[in-house]
């Protein structure tokens, strides 16, 4: 972006499909888009890599953590009208599990193949 | 509003350094931004008061939550030791967590102090709890 082109916008509204936010050195930082009728934001790093992403799909509004190789280490999301907190190793296994369902809230630590070690109640 | 209402119509891209979302008073309520080469959406309440924040920087991605006094009560953060979830209370102070370490994942609950005062852990040995005094001797543990 040269220096004519840094202006200020200011407009009570801007509709576009998606919305780009750039650093100085012009990389994508940011992205605000809808993508298969599914409306996203998205966190990059310096690498270009989705580190954070907020968005709502068909099963309902989610936040996803990922490491820099691109993995899931932490997801919150509600799902079929239950919030769930998952927790991942750095592979993006799911280690742990907070959530509240029809039957009331449950906690779960769980091992790599995903089985239950420990759960309450 | 259709189409024709629209005026400039709908743009298929809009690329910017910032992005600023004003009320109807002028008071700016979100920001996207980059600051410190580290992006992040910003969302204020009507005082202009900073509340919650996605973000990411050099140690990772994470979201915070703030209350009216600007201290941080709920923090989730993906750094390189692991994800995890804070809760904190008036003070700002850590008083529940769960995490996953490479040890793998953990519980744990802190006094006002932010003294852990039970955890709950599962390593490769297995589960275990423990209940410690505001010393941090252990009162009670299993197995």
């Amino acid at each position: 972006m040269t220096t004519e082109e840094r202006k200020v916008i200011t407009a009570r509204e801007v509709i576009a499909c998606r919305f780009i936010l750039e650093d100085d050195n012009g990389r994508t930082r940011a992205e605000l888009r809808v993508t298969k009728d599914r409306p996203l934001l998205v966190l990059l790093d310096e690498n270009g890599t989705p580190r954070a992403a907020l968005g709502v799909d068909k099963d309902g509004p989610r936040l996803t953590l990922l490491n820099e190789n691109g993995n899931p280490r932490f997801r919150l999301g509600v799902l079929e009208d239950s919030p769930i907190l998952l927790l991942h190793d750095e592979n993006g296994k799911p280690l742990a599990m907070l959530g509240v369902f029809k039957g009331g809230p449950r906690l779960a630590l769980l091992d790599e193949n995903g089985k239950p070690l420990w759960t309450a109640p | 509003m259709t189409t024709e209402e629209r005026p400039g119509a709908a743009v298929r891209e809009v690329i910017a350094r910032r992005f600023i979302l004003v009320d109807e008073n002028g008071k700016i309520r979100a920001e996207l931004s980059v600051r410190k080469d580290e992006p992040g959406l910003g969302l204020y309440d009507e005082k202009g008061k900073f509340r919650a924040a996605l973000v990411v920087t050099n140690d990772g991605p994470s979201l915070g939550l703030f209350d009216e006094n600007g201290k941080i009560r709920a923090g989730l953060a993906g750094t390189e030791d692991g994800p995890g979830l804070g809760l904190h209370d008036e003070n700002g102070n850590p008083r529940a967590l769960l995490a996953v370490t490479k040890d793998g994942p953990g519980l744990g609950l802190a006094d006002e102090n932010g003294k852990t005062r039970a955890a709950l852990d599962v390593t490769n040995a297995g589960p275990r709890l423990g209940l410690t005094d505001p010393n941090g001797k252990v009162i009670w543990k299993a197995p």
